[in-house]
């Protein structure tokens, strides 16, 4: 009796959820308690608490997922994203594929990151950890709130369905298991830097003793947030077959919002530990922060806005999302504006040419960015529900407003860490910038005189993506070799040990190094792209940018779930062979596309097949250029923020050395 | 000789496609498009008519094409179709009453945000240091010791 033991156990997940709502409650209000009835020993349970909801919430999502692999049809959540028939892959990863089990993801890993700050709080800030892991708790309560009372993944359905529908074809991809989980292991991770900012600003807590937390913190949610948006552009490129990764789709605003002010956030954070100061912005952008990354849950989960990300989703969580955005924002930018200037600066602002300078202005071009992005998002939406007149933002005004800005961050980039900091010496600088301002031109001037007629932005991206490498490696190589000058070192000894004796500084000069590969592979695609869409009759040849793609016809497939007419061609310049399709799911109307890319580093041949007419296919082809260079740059990211992470690790280990000298004079 | 040159090459390139028909765009469609991406599908959700595979999407490009072959400009298609549909199906939003915020909007914003960076910086710049932090009370530092000697004794 299968179906009798995985009915007792959702049931299970089921009250392990509402069990972990009510500690949620208790460990909010737990120092509270402790406040009122003088009893310090009760702060001790909100710490206690977390790894306890942490553990109930994953008895609910083992059951769901094991509800899934059973083909358990009394659940209404496994009938209406799986069937029998979904391979076992996606049948875990369904856990994410619809609305409810996706907003139970999200509280899911908000109650890990709430364990891994109890574990971490421990031994480094005990004395503030029961008020952080409070506010935690809140937040817990409250989207569990949303889970549990309107969106129940546990809800039952009887009489029994002998067969489910299935999961969103759109969604069946290895793209799809990893993207929701990054996304929201940034989202929700930036939960952690407001919790400690709350708790700043409610206890007085000296800036210098949570900064640096903080800004690991962030560092974490930002590298999942990164990581997340790349797997969705890649998901979105290899799947939607529309042969582009973004789109400006509100949706993906939503996510790039919360991206542009953690990117503000963890620059602007260095300053308040360099130079002691900028301590209310600071928090301000904490704020904010995680304002954008509700803003985005709510524009996402709550049907606002209709998209592949938008599963069918009641109304009243629209209504209750919107209320518990605006009653924890209120509270937060409330509490800011009482108490945001509870610590002043501490040092004084020498010169507008320094390095903290270049941080403010990099802030300055960041929020600027973030505004644009959520004024173009937002304002449709409000105006039709204030006037009801209907406009459109779309990428043709995106496109015109952000890659100027883009192009302007990029100058920032290059310069910033050229800066020294307090007062930089102008001629100095004056001389740093020549070379790398120098290759810069040569190249832009390069790709102007090579291609001739091309947009404005091309050359201009260009010169500034030389200017910026150059920047960086010729910064590294002066420090390198100042080294091997004062320690009398070998180059590689030199290299390694400025490298890693500088994890921070070059574990962020890493992700500005992928940027720029970002940037190369956006250049490539976004402005040397070329499509065809023809009508074509086994046999025929097609053109475009210097590749030739034969048709040689199509067969009908079968998969586990779908069926398919797949396309067959081949890319006569190497031989390879490219295999669209055309799919339709089982328990699902529409045809979804599949496109089929051949890929090397240089240029990506994209093909979709579509609808025939009188023994000819439509074929859509692309011949997109450097689109890997958009994954391998998000790859270098990563290991840049992993690098910059690695700090502390080191010096932990060094330190018993340290201590011992220390006390040797004792 | 150039031209001899070029014939060579094309024809080294052109060999396997002998005897297969090498199938063009029209030159109409790529018309059409860079049209249809400037428009929005009205039944989908933030999607050009160019990427839309809905049936509306079809039906509306194909009436760029007929207007296109009928000798219309780009521009008067686009204004048909505002005609119709209003701005709404413009992605870019007109500069007008309606859409002038979100082209002064990056304009104000990097106007007001710089100024206020810039005022900032200048203000902290004249002001006068905070007090230097008191020193230590004694049972703070008898505090720091004691934890000091903790965690000596941990380490060792």
């Amino acid at each position: 009796m299968w179906s009798g033991i995985s009915l007792n156990l959702i049931e299970l997940g089921h009250f392990a959820a509402y069990l972990a709502f009510f500690v949620a409650i208790t460990q909010a209000l737990a120092p509270v308690a402790a406040r009122i009835f003088k009893m310090p020993s009760l702060r001790a349970i909100s710490v206690n608490a977390a790894p306890l909801i942490f553990l109930l919430t994953t008895v609910g999502a083992l059951t769901i997922v094991y509800s899934f692999l059973t083909d358990n049809f009394s659940v209404l959540y496994v009938v209406t994203n799986s069937n029998t028939h979904l391979p076992l892959f996606y049948k875990v990863a369904a856990l994410w594929g619809g609305h409810r089990g996706s907003l139970y993801l999200w509280v899911w890993i908000l109650t890990a990151y709430t364990a891994a700050v109890g574990y971490h709080g421990r031994t480094r800030y005990p004395d503030r950890l029961a008020v952080i892991m409070a506010i935690q708790g809140a937040l817990i309560a409250g989207f569990y709130g949303l889970v549990i009372f309107l969106s129940d993944p546990f809800t039952r359905i009887f009489p029994i369905p002998a067969q489910g529908q299935n999961m969103n074809p759109l969604l069946q991809d290895p793209g799809m298991v990893i993207h929701p989980p990054m996304l929201y292991m940034g989202y929700v991770g930036f939960s952690i830097p407001f919790a400690f900012a709350m708790t700043a600003l409610l206890t007085n807590w000296k800036s210098e003793l949570w900064i640096g937390h903080t800004r690991r913190w962030s560092l974490v949610a930002w590298g999942f947030l990164t990581a997340g948006i790349i797997f969705g552009a890649w998901w979105s490129y290899y799947v939607l077959g529309w042969g582009g990764y973004w789109g400006w789709d509100p949706v993906e605003n939503a996510s790039f919002m919360p991206w542009l002010m953690g990117t503000a956030l963890i620059h602007s954070i260095t300053v308040q530990e360099r130079r002691r100061m900028l301590h209310t912005w600071n928090i301000f952008l904490i704020i904010t922060t995680f304002a954008l990354s509700l803003l985005g849950t709510f524009l996402v989960r709550s049907g606002v806005l209709a998209s592949v990300h938008t599963f069918s989703a009641a109304p009243g969580q629209g209504i209750y999302l919107l209320t518990f955005m605006v009653v924890v924002l209120t509270l937060a930018f409330g509490l800011f504006l009482i108490k945001g200037g509870y610590q002043h600066a501490e040092e004084s602002f020498i010169s507008p040419l320094s390095r903290e300078s270049m941080f403010i202005w990099n802030n300055v071009i960041f929020t600027v960015a973030c505004a644009c992005v959520l004024l173009g998002t937002l304002y449709p939406l409000f105006l039709q529900a204030a006037s009801g007149a209907r406009i459109s933002v779309g990428p043709p005004y995106f496109d015109l407003v952000m890659v100027p800005i883009f192009l302007i961050m990029l100058v920032v980039m290059g310069i910033g860490p050229l800066v020294s900091w307090r007062k930089a010496n102008l001629s100095k600088l004056r001389g740093r910038l020549l070379l790398p301002g120098l290759v810069g031109v040569a190249l832009g001037a390069a790709l102007w005189f090579v291609f001739g007629k091309i947009y404005w932005t091309a050359p201009v991206a260009v010169a500034l993506v030389g200017f910026v490498a150059t920047s960086i490696i010729a910064n590294m190589g002066r420090a390198i070799w100042q080294r091997k000058r004062q320690h009398h070192e070998r180059l590689s000894r030199a290299f390694v040990k400025t490298v890693l004796g500088n994890r921070r500084h070059y574990g962020g000069m890493i992700v500005h190094a992928g940027i720029l590969v970002i940037a190369i592979g956006l250049i490539g695609s976004g402005l040397f792209k070329a499509n065809k869409l023809v009508m074509m009759a086994p046999g025929d040849i097609l053109h475009l940018a210097h590749e030739r793609v034969r048709f040689d016809g199509v067969q009908d497939i079968r998969g586990a779930d779908f069926t398919a007419v797949q396309g067959r061609l081949t890319v006569l310049n190497n031989g390879a062979q490219l295999r669209p399709e055309q799919r339709v799911y089982l328990g699902s109307p529409m045809e979804v596309t599949r496109p089929s890319v051949n890929s090397t580093l240089l240029r990506d041949v994209y093909v979709d097949i579509g609808n025939h007419h009188h023994g000819k296919w439509e074929v859509h082809l692309f011949v997109n250029p450097l689109v890997n260079f958009i994954w391998l740059g998000g790859g270098i990211v990563l290991s840049g923020v992993a690098f910059s992470l690695s700090d502390r690790l080191g010096r932990r280990r060094k330190q018993p050395v340290g201590s011992e000298a220390m006390s040797a004079p004792l | 000789m150039k031209y001899i040159l070029l014939l060579c090459c094309f024809w080294v390139w052109a060999v396997p496609a002998f005897g297969a028909t090498v199938v063009h765009e029209s030159a109409l469609h790529r018309r059409e498009i860079a049209i249809a991406k400037t428009l929005r599908c009205t039944v989908c959700q933030a999607e050009s008519l160019a990427e839309s595979q809905a049936g509306i999407a079809q039906d509306m490009r194909k009436l760029i094409r007929e207007k296109l072959r009928a000798g219309e400009t780009p521009d008067q298609i686009k204004a048909y179709f505002v005609a119709r549909y209003g701005d709404y199906i413009l992605l870019k939003p007109p500069f007008d009453p309606l859409g002038a915020i979100l082209w002064i909007w990056p304009f104000a914003l990097f106007a007001v945000l710089g100024g206020v960076a810039v005022v900032m910086m200048r203000r902290r710049a004249r002001a006068p240091l905070p007090p230097p932090t008191p020193e230590l009370a004694p049972e703070d530092r008898a505090r720091i010791e004691a934890l000091t000697r903790q965690e000596q004794s941990t380490d060792a």
